[in-house]
């Protein structure tokens, strides 16, 4: 038959990825070409999922504020900004903003709050349901600390310490000094550990 | 204590996630573009709705819906008019000379369509074989605060109504607020069209106003009030029962001491014979289904799937002659599967209009109720559609 039977694996793309760079793709993008954007799609899309479930605490939110992210890049395709030629930093603040604005009343937090003890629609791969929802617990924890933290703390928190961005990434698209996210994130570092340790 | 040591480790996105989540985004862009993801998000688009709706059926060529006519909103409003007459409801209408199209959205066969009959508000589904009309002459229930109403909110989750005049856009959410989407506001009759997703099952939409430009939400959201029941949702398109599986389908049907009440809805697909023993699987717009028979009897399971995986499901069909029948369903657009049942060596499986079917090989693993077999699904071109397990608990 003269077929392997070999997992393509989730980064792998319904086609294959163009050797296009952010740029490029969003540049066409821009211009309404639908097929770059779908390839910007498949390239971040992992890295936004695993970034909304860390600002939702839910596999089930994360999935709304997944989808929604890559909705409102579309239409704000023009406003993209690049930070090291990738578009990803971006993404990251649009999913925050969007979170934001779900969580905007409280009777709203509540009920998303309320989704968490769903099961997850996902394959589990945590070692138990016991570890699993220990770990929401403690995810839960933070998401809420965070909550707490003033804006400018908040974002950073969101894009360094939840996102995994470098403190140079994040000074370049908040288009503030290397310096000042280095003292936000240090002040957020020891309020958040003031207030988990508290709980 | 660091703040790290609080937060998950990132997993791999699951396929059928990104699946999940490939589709949603593409229903929100603007329709009915077809880029790089109507070769194949596309063609898997309507099973998204599967785990929660019921999957839908495409036939071989979506074009086909749209018919010889240059206009494809006047041939499915034409298709409706015709279910209407069909069903005797035609005196109930304004003419179809009347009926002028305003919105149109379509996810292969599952198409929907806002018109005016003689000025009134209305709205039109298809499948592949039904036809649901609302009424125009039904009155409408705002919701709070707006001029906003549904027409029509289907257990697909197609969402068609009329929106305030002063909205540009509209949000349509669950209460919420996730399961977004939304929709440009037609100036011209105001009527909207959208596929949310979210079934009345899942609770009432709510609508809320955008503007042009607007890239957040900051207008107050509403319950839409439910529709008034649709005029009419009739089986137009009755499945072909002239073909060897059509037949198969038919003389299952008929020794089953239940079969389904909309029976003239499926479509038949993959077919495995034993001996006596026959396993027909078929489909229609909301559930797929696997009639079993010994020649004498027959049993039937509908969407009993296995597992989660999505757009490729397993669905469990009874042992039967002693053989334990390997079925389900893919994609439409599907036409090639290899499934690993131990052998070292793939099997081809058989797929017949979105259905699969086989009986495992001498000497394959067993494939029991709970157990996952991996699979491989490609369309005529090649492209990948499912690579992954089928079937678990």
């Amino acid at each position: 038959m003269g077929v392997t039977m070999q997992r393509t694996g989730a980064e792998a793309p319904v086609e294959a990825v163009s050797d296009l760079d952010d740029r490029e793709l969003w540049d066409r993008a821009a211009s309404g070409d639908e097929t770059s954007f779908a390839e910007l799609f498949e390239r971040h899309v992992q890295a936004v999922w695993n970034h909304a479930y860390r600002l939702t605490g839910s596999w089930s939110s994360a999935e709304d504020l997944t989808s929604n992210t890559f909705l409102i890049a579309w239409r704000k395709k023009g406003d993209l900004t690049l930070v090291r030629g990738s578009a990803l930093p971006w993404l990251y603040t649009v999913a925050g903003n969007l979170a934001r604005t779900e969580r905007r009343s409280a009777s709203r937090r509540l009920r998303l709050l309320r989704r968490i003890p769903e099961p997850p629609d996902v394959h589990d791969h945590a070692d138990s349901v016991a570890a699993q929802l220990d770990g929401e617990e403690r995810l839960r924890q933070v998401i809420d600390a965070v909550r707490g933290l003033p804006p400018a703390q908040r974002q950073v928190v969101e894009l360094c310490l939840l996102g995994d961005l470098s403190i140079a990434d994040a000074a370049s698209l908040l288009k503030v000094a290397e310096v000042t996210v280095r003292a936000h994130l240090s002040r957020a570092r020891a309020q958040l550990r003031t207030l988990l340790e508290a709980k | 204590m660091t703040i790290e040591e609080f937060l998950p480790a990132r997993r791999e996105l699951p396929e059928d996630v990104r699946y999940r989540l490939r589709e949603d985004v593409l229903t929100g862009l603007a329709r009915p573009k077809r880029g790089r993801w109507g070769a194949a998000a596309a063609a898997v688009v309507l099973l998204a709705g599967a785990a929660t709706a019921g999957a839908q059926l495409w036939r071989a060529d979506p074009a086909q819906v749209a018919g010889p006519s240059p206009d494809p909103a006047a041939s499915v409003l034409d298709r409706c008019w015709a279910a209407a007459e069909t069903a005797g409801q035609a005196g109930q209408l304004p003419p179809r000379r009347s009926w002028t199209s305003s919105t149109m959205a379509a996810q292969g066969e599952h198409v929907g369509v806002t018109f005016l009959a003689a000025g009134k508000p209305a709205a039109c589904e298809t499948t592949a074989t039904t036809v649901t009309l609302t009424n125009p002459d039904t009155t409408l229930t705002y919701a709070e605060g707006s001029r906003t109403a549904l027409l029509l909110h289907t257990a697909s989750g197609l969402a068609a109504g009329i929106a305030d005049p002063v909205w540009a856009r509209i949000e349509l959410s669950r209460e919420d607020g996730l399961g977004i989407t939304t929709e440009q506001v037609p100036q011209a009759g105001h009527l909207f069209l959208s596929f949310t997703q979210t079934p009345p099952s899942q609770g009432a939409l709510w609508a809320g106003r955008w503007d042009a430009g607007q890239l957040e939400r900051s207008w107050p959201r509403a319950a839409l009030p439910a529709p008034a029941p649709p005029l009419f949702s009739v089986v137009d398109r009755p499945g072909d029962r002239s073909t060897p599986a059509g037949l198969a389908l038919k003389e299952c049907f008929a020794l089953a001491s239940r079969p389904p009440d909309d029976a003239a809805s499926y479509q038949a697909g993959a077919v495995l014979d034993n001996g006596p023993y026959r396993v027909v699987l078929a489909r229609n717009a909301e559930h797929a289904l696997a009639c079993s028979t010994d020649g004498a009897t027959a049993e039937i399971s509908v969407d009993t799937f296995a597992g989660k995986s999505i757009p490729a499901r397993r669905l469990l069909v009874p042992e039967i002659g002693g053989r334990m029948p390997f079925a389900g369903i893919v994609p439409p657009s599907a036409t090639k599967m290899i499934a690993d049942f131990g052998l070292g060596t793939p099997t081809d499986v058989p797929i017949v209009n979105g259905t699969f079917a086989v009986w495992p090989p001498e000497g394959s693993a067993p494939v029991g109720i709970s157990g996952t077999t991996w699979v491989r699904v490609s369309t005529a071109k090649g492209t990948p559609l499912f690579n992954g397990d089928v079937g678990g608990k």
